[in-house]
């Protein structure tokens, strides 16, 4: 009596995994975006400038190194005079997709997450009146802001803005996954066997939508809490309320190839370390030696093409 | 001035109705297309919104599903809503009540999204354990042998709670969970497999047991936030504003009625006015039209109504009639007779023409003018017909009879009142009671025309094309030249010559005598100069009276005063001689050059003896008219025979006859002993002297 209970529950649940494998909470990229060339272009520059660091030793591209998947290839970024941060700099490739920007999304855009590190002390350290006053000295920057932005003087909202629109552009489309999506490849089976575990064991409920990640707010350690909670980075350090300790952004898996160290902290190495880990902590599961290697196949499909304004002049 | 003021002031009305007509019409458009949009977006926010709740039950429903439509719908909700707070309308006071709504909808989806946020995160917990705790019991059932019913009795009677609790949605339904997990945390299992398989069963089933209580109030709370209620709100606050606004606009609507409605009134007043007076005008203009065009005396049309009667290219002829010495009658009868005559005359004229449509005008004084229209009339038989019929009417004054006699003139030529009268003048100096106008006499009077006289007198005077004739004058006794009179000619541009009786009336009405006069003694006195022959000079009674001529001839006989010895001044017989004292001072004169005096053409006027005498004329020149008919007229030869015996016998010995043409009159002069002969006979006029000869 108790087992054809069971069973039927069995059957019901199945049905209801069926039903959710059918529809494909994954988007591809776009494989054309809409931005301002001119705008992205003056971005471009600045984003690779140290000018706008203190002591000019720091630009964006430090920490968002492009040809390192967008992200910090260090543990943990590291700010003007050597200063060591407390994070790792989560990936600028395709971050105009995230619902929200930094690990604890406290800002709404890219132009808003511009000016943070530009004004963090450990990171750029620069008010809007030294930027502007350093950009309007320049022997070039005044005639290209003028240019694009019809101004008398550099603009730190401007500033800004052009290096948002430059961000914009740094998408990476056409990843064998967004193939696959697509219709236009096939996976390979190890790659669909890790996707099909993706889903099964209940990734795809944080990591979903066009980024895989980036639009809502989850733990780390859901299920088995970590050692020791998170000091520093977490929407509790922001907000205060013990509902949002050890909750972060969920970061974007996509080009998660290319972005070692991983996790907030960057005290994961590698795609198998840091699966192990999520597995055991979110899921609450021990990861068999296939089912790792079935999922960093899949993982590996979502390299997509670099950014193409990275490549112009 | 009251025009003008009625002109501005329906102006000025007309075009405060035409601005605020467009001012209410940029107001009402503006207000239009802001209003739909405010009304369009809040009815895209509440579309926007029901998808929203849609994607939150799809995720609730689903175990995994896409966070980022719900978060795109947010932003376009945010999108709307900013459109509609950056409308210039919403600025004015009015509006402040529907920007509390709006703020207030605002806090609403502020709430709304920072729940969906909290959901997301509790949704991704739940569902993730939900999912996985059939899954775990069903991995022990296949996984290990030996079974312990009671552990899967645990494990199923957990499992079967969260189903029923998260499909429901009702954390109650958890009712004994806690104990089953306890039960199932204390159960001691030596196999690791066993005991890691339990705590991994128990931490999802832990997650269960702690956040669905959370997560059920969150995911209806996100529901139960009143946003559809504080959008209605705010579109009924905004529609009820907005009427309001309407009725302002409409009230402008009505303003620009009235001031179209006034500004037409005014016009249609005006309009009246203006008739009225147009109409009073006219009847003016009819009476002074009257007025001005019939002749007060005999009611028929006058002189300005005939010139407005003439048309350039109408077939029209005019007979003018003009009664024969009527200012005799005025004098006669007095002016009242003369009135009355003009009067009966009308009458007689306007009955006479009552079967025609001529037009009959009194021209002026008593000429009567009939204007005939058409080829139905002969003009001719017509005129003679009026005038039978006019002599034979009988006019009375004071009941006696009042003879009439009348002359008409007619013509057909442009411009037919000048042609008549010159019609009629023509008839005045015959016997003749009508003429009809020939447009060759009109033309040979156009020649004569004085004007373009004075014009080639004074062209010629200009450029020296005045000249002296010579006619020689021969000594009937010795029959030689001894002797030329100096004959005055103009040479025209065109090379005519005109002779004295072609321009010397016309010279003497211009004043330009004296400079012809001057120009044939400075000519003449050149031509003789280097001569020894004897010649004359003509001068009229004016130049005589001139003393700019008089004193240029004496001058210039001071300069040459041996030529005056051979000149002869001849002076025309039939000029009247009003000052009779002036001649004589200036024959006086002369006389000390020794300049001798002739009379030119004596005979034909009323010279007198006694002056002959006094002037000690020393020449008389018989007219041409006497000299011409002595052959076939005794009296003319009679009186040339008295006039040369006369002559000889008071001691003229120089008798001249003129007008000589022919051998036999040259005969009969001779043998009438009159002294010298001229004339075509004896020698034409020339530019230049003959040699001195003799003549048979």
């Amino acid at each position: 009596m108790p087992r054809v209970y069971l069973l039927s529950i069995l059957l019901l649940a199945s049905q209801l995994f069926d039903q959710a494998l059918a529809l494909q909470p994954l988007q591809p990229l776009p494989q054309e975006v809409d931005y301002h060339e001119s705008k992205a272009q003056l971005g471009k520059r600045l984003f690779f400038d140290t000018l706008l660091s203190r002591d000019h030793t720091v630009a964006c591209a430090t920490c968002h190194d492009p040809d390192h998947g967008g992200a910090e290839p260090r543990e943990v970024s590291i700010g003007i005079g050597n200063q060591k941060g407390t994070l790792n700099a989560p990936t600028v490739f395709n971050s105009f997709y995230n619902f929200r920007q930094f690990w604890d999304g406290r800002a709404q855009d890219l132009k808003e997450q511009a000016a943070g590190p530009l004004h963090n002390p450990i990171e750029m350290a620069m008010t809007a009146e030294e930027v502007e006053q350093r950009l309007n000295k320049h022997a070039e920057y005044p005639q290209l802001f003028s240019r694009v932005y019809h101004q008398s003087r550099v603009r730190f909202e401007d500033v800004t803005d052009a290096i948002a629109e430059f961000e914009k552009a740094l998408f990476t489309p056409d990843s064998r996954f967004d193939r696959y999506l697509r219709g236009e490849i096939e996976l390979q089976t190890d790659e669909k066997e890790g996707y099909l575990l993706f889903r099964t064991m209940g990734c795809v409920t944080c990591h979903n939508g066009i980024n895989l990640g980036g639009n809502s707010y989850q733990y780390i350690g859901a299920v088995n809490p970590l050692e020791k909670d998170v000091e520093a980075g977490d929407l509790y350090a922001r907000t205060g309320d013990p509902f949002d300790r050890n909750r972060f952004k969920v970061p974007s898996l996509r080009n998660i190839e290319l972005t070692s160290p991983y996790l907030h902290d960057g005290s994961k190495r590698t795609l198998g370390e840091t699966l192990a880990t999520m597995a055991f902590h979110n899921l609450g599961f021990d990861l068999t030696p296939e089912e790792n290697r079935q999922l960093t196949a899949f993982l590996k499909t979502l390299t997509g093409k670099r950014p193409a304004i990275l490549e112009s002049p | 001035m009251r025009l003008q003021f009625k002109i501005y002031v329906a102006l000025t009305l007309a075009l405060l109705a035409g601005l605020t007509f467009f001012y209410s019409k940029s107001r009402t458009d503006a207000l239009l297309s802001g209003h739909n949009q405010v009304i369009h977006n809040l009815a895209e926010i509440e579309l926007l919104n029901k998808r929203v709740d849609e994607e939150i039950w799809s995720t609730a429903y689903r175990l995994y599903h896409n966070y980022d439509e719900v978060h795109r719908l947010i932003k376009e909700i945010r999108n709307l809503e900013g459109k509609i707070r950056v409308l210039d309308f919403l600025a004015s006071a009015e509006y402040r009540p529907f920007w509390e709504k709006l703020d207030e909808f605002n806090r609403l989806m502020e709430q709304k999204e920072q729940a969906i946020i909290r959901y997301a995160t509790l949704n991704s917990l739940v569902k993730n354990s939900v999912s996985h705790v059939p899954g775990l019991t069903h991995r022990y059932i296949k996984n290990f042998v030996n079974e312990d019913q009671a552990y899967v009795e645990d494990l199923s009677q957990a499992t079967s709670l969260v189903f029923l609790a998260s499909n429901a949605m009702d954390a109650e339904l958890l009712t004994g969970f806690k104990e089953v997990l306890q039960r199932l945390q204390d159960k001691d299992f030596t196999d690791p497999d066993r005991k890691r398989f339990n705590r991994v069963f128990l931490s999802h089933a832990r997650i269960v047991d702690r956040y669905l209580a959370q997560y059920i109030p969150v995911f209806t709370g996100i529901l139960e936030i009143p946003i559809i209620e504080a959008l209605h709100g705010t579109s009924e606050l905004f529609l009820d504003i907005s009427r309001r606004q309407a009725e302002s606009v409409h009230l402008w609507s009505l303003l620009i009625t009235l001031a179209f409605i006034g500004s037409l009134g005014v016009i249609v007043i005006y309009l009246i006015n203006l008739d009225r007076r147009h109409r009073e005008l006219s009847e003016l203009h009819t009476a002074l039209e009257r007025g001005a065009t019939i002749d007060h005396l005999t009611g028929l049309q006058n002189r300005f109504a005939f010139e407005r009667s003439l048309e350039a290219d109408a077939e029209q002829a005019l007979i003018i009639i003009n009664i024969d010495g009527f200012k005799h009658i005025n004098n006669f009868y007095g002016h009242e007779a003369g009135d009355s005559i003009l009067v009966q005359f009308a009458a007689a004229l306007r009955s006479a023409l009552e079967q025609s449509k001529h037009g009959v005008y009194r021209l002026g004084g008593d000429d009567f003018g009939i204007l005939i229209e058409g080829r139905g009339d002969d003009p001719a038989v017509l005129a003679r017909n009026l005038i039978k019929r006019v002599e034979h009417t009988l006019f009375l004054f004071d009941d006696n009879p009042v003879p009439i006699n009348v002359t008409a003139g007619l013509s057909t030529a442009f411009p037919l009142l000048e042609t008549a009268n010159l019609t009629l003048n023509q008839i005045k100096r015959t016997r003749l009671k009508f003429l009809a106008y020939d447009p060759d006499v009109g033309q040979k009077a156009r020649m004569k025309d004085n004007l373009s006289m004075i014009r080639i007198l004074k062209e010629a005077i200009n450029n020296d094309l005045v000249m002296p004739y010579f006619m020689p004058i021969m000594n009937n006794s010795n029959h030689r030249i001894e002797h030329y009179e100096c004959l005055v000619r103009v040479i025209t541009e065109d090379g005519t010559l005109l002779l004295p009786n072609d321009f010397l009336s016309v010279a003497r009405e211009g004043r330009l005598n004296a400079d012809l006069t001057r120009i044939m003694i400075e000519k003449s006195f050149k031509e003789f100069a280097d001569t020894e022959l004897e010649f004359s000079v003509n001068l009229a009674i004016e130049d005589i009276l001139d003393p700019e001529v008089t004193d240029f001839l004496f001058h210039r006989l001071e300069q040459s005063p041996e030529i005056g010895r051979r000149l002869i001044l001849e002076i025309l017989e039939s000029e009247e001689v009003k000052s009779y004292e002036a001649i004589a001072d200036f024959v006086k004169r002369s006389a000390t050059y020794d300049c001798r005096i002739a009379i030119d053409d004596f005979g034909s006027g009323y010279s007198n003896l006694r002056h002959l005498l006094e002037l000690n004329v020393h020449t008389l020149k018989i007219d041409g008219s006497l000299i011409r008919n002595i052959i076939q007229d005794p009296h003319a030869a009679q009186a040339i025979q008295a006039i040369t015996t006369l002559a000889h016998k008071i001691g003229i010995n120089s008798i001249v006859a003129e007008y000589v043409c022919s051998k036999e009159i040259q005969r009969r002069v001779t043998k009438m002993g009159i002294d010298y002969s001229q004339g075509f006979h004896i020698g034409q006029p020339l530019s230049q002297l003959l040699e001195a000869s003799k003549l048979d």
